[in-house]
């Protein structure tokens, strides 16, 4: 793949990119360094993308070392209190579907994030999180099943 | 309401980002060292979070964090027959504050309050090894498991703060000198990365630390380290991971020794009758739940998996197992399955004893 084409593929998986960040982060500051920093990362390693048909799998996996590297340092730089406050702050704008995603555990919205909103097929979400196939039913199934209850009704999802 | 409506109910991408994006691409696209040769030119932290997180971190250090220091050495102990206990002893001279900053002295900067993002190249590396990823290098042959993996480990800001890391399973360790810096050697047992090489650059505020696969050799360590160019880049990181960081989360003080009643909810003993549910998939999110009893009759240990029925054990744990029965010695593996063991072994063990019926 040219640096061209994965310019092209960048820009048009924008909105993506986004989505899958914020689906790992609190606020957007954090998105934007979790991408700029995948972005440079991926224009490094270009050479070593083997298959292009892969790139989109290969560069969401980039981007989500990225974001476990930022929630990592975070964790230790800024109080609790403080994340929580961000994250109430922008939650007033969202609707109940995507608040209540937002509220699962950190691998069961990624998983949901990758499979409904994205696209993923099972089998690029295990490439992308680096686990087994069954590992991925099994957060989709239990991040469903803690939707039923948080959402309205029991049978929402 | 449709987990499919994730999608757009989503937030769209602010304009800032998506112009962030945008440019980035352009630089990097425009930026022809970026393939020729490997280098990378960092358009980077154009962002307010940059300056956000080392405001943050200045705070969090503390005053101290602007001493300079004196001195810096190793410290190494023996704890029990398979530890290592490592310490990074600091040694901070309170007169000599903001000495780096003002840049009148060459003294460590060790506790100063910022440190540099480091570029660390190999010049050397053994035969038949590629670099595969950020500071992973890797034989072809055995591609993704072993070789190096480079790791900077920030050092603590003063001696106050000094934490010393506990490695475990050690067969031996000794302290080495690689071009003049102080080391440690750590030998294990076990596992893809059976050694660990920890090196000080004091004057850069920073400790490498070096994991070598079990595919690698001491000597070929040593003679990579020694050809590695490490040097100080004109980045201040704004994200890192201290010297004994992840001892302190660890530390003895956090663990818990009280239980709730939540968490104990799935301890039983013998006699007690458990509600389960069997789970069949149909398909990759959907599953049909059949409710199952089971009664706790005896409990028995195993190290293998030889007491399971085999029709139980899916393609997946097969691959993590070797002929014996046995968990193969794969660090990899293990940690990824953890997890999904649990269930597995749930579902197995009825087979032997009866439908109904959990050992």
């Amino acid at each position: 793949m040219t640096k061209e084409k994965l310019g092209e593929l960048i820009i048009e998986a924008e909105e993506s990119l986004y989505r899958v960040a914020k689906s790992l982060l609190t606020n957007d500051a954090d998105c934007a360094d979790a991408i700029q920093e995948a972005i440079v990362k991926a224009f490094e390693k270009l050479p070593q993308l083997r298959n292009d048909r892969y790139a989109k799998t290969w560069l969401v996996r980039i981007l989500m070392n990225e974001c476990y590297a930022i929630m990592r340092s975070e964790k230790r730089l800024t109080s609790l209190e403080s994340i929580e406050e961000v994250g109430e702050n922008e939650m007033e704008d969202y609707t109940d579907l995507y608040r209540a995603v937002s509220a699962l555990p950190d691998q069961l919205r990624l998983a949901v994030t990758l499979y409904y909103a994205e696209g993923f097929s099972v089998k690029e979400i295990a490439l992308i999180e680096d686990t087994t196939e069954s590992a991925i039913k099994n957060r989709l199934l239990k991040a469903r099943k803690q939707l039923k209850v948080q959402l309205e009704g029991g049978n929402a999802v | 309401m449709k987990l499919e409506d994730l999608k757009k109910e989503s937030p769209m991408i602010p304009d800032e980002i998506r112009s962030m994006i945008e440019s980035e691409v352009k630089a990097q696209i425009a930026n022809e060292e970026n393939t020729d040769n490997g280098k990378v030119i960092h358009f980077r932290k154009s962002f307010t979070k940059a300056a956000a997180i080392a405001l943050v971190a200045t705070l969090a250090v503390g005053t101290t964090a602007f001493a300079a220091v004196k001195y810096f050495q190793w410290k190494v102990e023996q704890e029990g027959n398979y530890g290592t206990v490592i310490t990074a002893e600091v040694s901070v001279d309170e007169t000599e504050i903001l000495a780096r900053e003002t840049k009148e002295t060459d003294e460590l900067a060790v506790g100063t309050k910022e440190v540099h993002v480091l570029s660390m190249k190999p010049e050397w590396l053994p035969e038949g090894m590629k670099e595969l990823e950020w500071d992973k290098y890797s034989f072809e042959s055995n591609w993704g498991k072993g070789g190096f993996s480079l790791h900077p480990l920030a050092i603590l800001p003063s001696e106050d703060n000094s934490k010393p890391i506990l490695e475990r399973y050690v067969t031996s360790s000794e302290e080495i000198q690689v071009n003049g810096h102080e080391g440690v050697y750590v030998q294990k047992h076990g596992g893809n990365f059976d050694k660990i090489a920890y090196v000080a650059y004091p004057e850069y505020g920073w400790i490498i630390k070096c994991y070598v696969g079990k595919d690698t050799t001491k000597d070929q360590m040593m003679k990579f380290l020694e050809n590695l160019n490490v040097v100080e880049t004109e980045e201040i990181a704004t994200s890192f991971e201290y010297f004994g960081e992840r001892e302190i989360e660890e530390t003895p003080a956090n663990y818990k020794y009280d239980a709730t009643a939540e968490e104990m909810k799935n301890l039983h003993q013998i006699g007690d009758t458990i509600e389960f549910e069997d789970l069949e998939w149909i398909s990759a999110t959907e599953a049909k739940s059949t409710p199952i009893q089971v009664t706790v009759k005896d409990v028995q240990l195993y190290d293998d998996f030889s007491a399971l029925n085999p029709e139980y054990i899916d393609d997946d744990l097969q691959k993590a197992l070797g002929e014996d029965g046995k968990l193969k010695k794969t660090r990899f593996v293990l940690s990824r399955r953890e997890m999904e063991l649990i269930p597995l072994i749930r579902k197995s063990i009825p087979s032997r004893l009866g439908k109904n019926s959990y050992t």
